[in-house]
């Protein structure tokens, strides 16, 4: 697998009097997959963000995107046109008066022809299916068709990796399925490389990998099935478990011996009646 | 004091080319003391309901009576400052109207402006802060130097030492995790009962308005099209799908039991343990068989 980003040992603080944000760091993002941050509020989730496009400098250790350092001043650009940020309050994110002009403001920034950007807001537009409101004024659209068209900004760009930072936990359930299921159709139509930064676990359930934060460290790594068969852990540092793993542990704890590990309602039922079959 | 809506209506921009009816023809009651739930999508009109609760808005149409208040359309009420002492809001993102120099400071303001001495408000302040699970010694602290968490609870600290016995929440665990959104919806859960309160809650939590309801109201387009305790309203899941709700997880597993092992299940299960128990009943059956 191709390694797209790579984090070695970096610590981070905002201020040099206070206490570090990130400590000692690292990482691997790799090209094509989906890869899950959680932690609770404040574990440094999205300070790692910040770090992963250049928009902070590591204090200690390297950042390398597509083997550009953030700490090189020559290719700050060079990753910044590669790593695409989505944050998470929908109506600081707009800068255009409609949905074309919002899309368009990156474009120009870059100095693209007009010919060309237009073909490249067209394109995008239609990828998160915002098309049919490109006049739109911003303030006329829901949260979720917002982070749609903070993506299509995005993505007008090229980039190769998308981060999500928290980008709908402001949403409402309608908003945050339209988000996600964005994302996952231009991971699989176009293989972007997704980083969704979250404490939404039923999300991280369906990642391919995930990286578990906590106070500022990375604490855990893995494919979901793997990270959550450490519950306690997980119920410890203040995250939830995803629903069908609780039912499953507290059936565990009644003498209930399951094959797998459930992460959706669907397994968990098979699961449940071939337990019952076998009784 | 008990609320009653009548035949409300709202208006954005009456008489302008941008009117834009928010809210038609709302009849509601809530009695004093319940926990009432209010869902809806982005747009429904939550929030221009709620805020005629406390006269931030005024009716186009219609009538609140709050208690002996009354807000109706085209009357002017004399009395909104007394009955904003009866109301809290804890609007969405609280933390944001923090602005004092300290935590005292700041929970003290509410209080103060309602002219309530400042031995007794400190008197709340002390109480209060612990009871939104921080202690004393951030009294003297700045609001500014907390966390996101933390601030919330200071804002909300805020609005409780006004002593409202109507606190409406507006989302109150947007953005927090799952960790503070537990420990916040306890909090509100444990005053609701331990103060008498009658709670209105704006949520997009399914599993929060089934677990603290007395009484769901679903919005849509400015009207009320469901309501109902929370087994009523959760026993039709078709119904909320067509509005692009979702039932809580507890209830989507009841219905997947149900269906799977073809059996009846009691439908008024809204935790975990109520889940469990019905995951073991089925397995249960298939030691009889």
């Amino acid at each position: 697998m191709e390694e797209l980003i790579t984090v070695q040992d970096v610590s981070f603080r905002y201020q040099e009097d206070q206490p570090h944000v990130l400590h000692g760091v690292s990482l691997s993002v790799y090209k094509g997959e989906w890869l899950a941050i959680v932690g609770h509020n404040g574990s440094g989730k999205s300070t790692l963000a910040k770090l992963l496009n250049g928009l902070q400098l590591p204090e200690k250790g390297d950042v390398l995107v597509e083997g550009y350092n953030s700490r090189d001043e020559e290719s700050i650009w060079e990753i910044r046109r590669r790593v695409g940020i989505v944050f998470q309050n929908p109506d600081n994110q707009f800068v255009g008066t409609s949905v074309r002009d919002d899309v368009a403001f990156g474009l120009e920034n870059s100095g693209m022809a007009r010919e060309l950007m237009l073909e490249r807001i067209n394109e995008s537009v239609q990828k998160v299916r915002m098309e049919d409101y490109l006049d739109q004024e911003p303030h006329r659209l829901s949260g979720g068709q917002k982070q749609r068209v903070a993506i299509a900004g995005i993505i007008a760009l090229r980039p190769s990796i998308v981060i999500l930072d928290e980008a709908t936990s402001m949403l409402d359930p309608a908003g945050r399925r339209e988000v996600l299921q964005t994302m996952r159709k231009l991971k699989e139509e176009e293989g972007m490389t997704v980083i969704s930064i979250t404490h939404d676990l039923e999300e991280a359930a369906q990642a391919d990998r995930l990286v578990v934060m906590n106070a500022g460290e990375v604490i855990d790594e893995g494919i979901p099935v793997e990270v959550f068969k450490k519950g306690d852990m997980l119920e410890q540092i203040g995250l939830d478990l995803p629903f069908p793993l609780q039912v499953q542990r507290a059936l565990s704890e009644r003498g209930y011996d399951f094959s797998r590990l459930t992460l959706s309602q669907e397994e968990l039922v098979n699961e449940l009646w071939t337990l019952q079959l076998k009784v | 004091m008990d609320i009653t809506i009548k035949g409300l209506e709202h208006s954005y921009g009456k008489g302008t080319p941008f009117e834009r009816k928010a809210l038609s023809n709302i009849n509601l009651s809530i009695s004093s003391g319940t926990f009432q739930t209010i869902i809806g999508h982005t747009g429904s009109g939550k929030s221009t309901l709620i805020q005629h609760l406390n006269g931030l808005l005024k009716p186009t149409q219609g009538s609140i009576q709050i208690g002996d208040f009354k807000i109706q359309a085209g009357v002017k009420e004399k009395r909104l400052k007394a009955l904003r002492k009866h109301v809290g809001i804890v609007f969405q993102y609280p933390e944001h109207q923090l602005f004092e120099e300290t935590i005292e400071k700041d929970i003290l303001f509410g209080p103060l402006n309602f002219g309530v001495s400042e031995d007794e408000a400190k008197r709340r302040a002390a109480k209060l802060i612990q009871q939104v699970g921080l202690d004393e010694s951030y009294l003297s602290r700045s609001p500014f130097d907390l966390s996101g968490g933390q601030m919330r609870r200071v804002a909300i600290a805020g609005v409780l030492a006004m002593k409202p016995s109507i606190l409406i929440l507006d989302e109150p665990t947007a953005g927090l995790d799952p960790r503070g959104r537990r420990e916040i919806m306890d909090l509100f859960y444990r005053l609701h009962e331990e103060e008498g309160l009658t709670t209105i809650l704006v949520t997009h939590s399914m599993e929060d308005a089934a677990r603290f309801s007395d009484d769901i109201l679903i919005m849509e387009k400015g009207g009320v099209v469901l309501q109902g305790n929370p087994e009523t309203i959760f026993s039709n899941p078709e119904a909320l799908k067509n509005l692009s709700l979702d039932v809580p997880e507890t209830v989507q597993f009841i219905h997947r039991l149900e269906e799977r092992f073809n059996k009846d299940l009691p439908h008024s299960v809204f935790t975990l343990k109520a889940a469990v128990d019905a995951a073991l009943s089925v397995l249960q059956k298939g030691d009889d068989s």
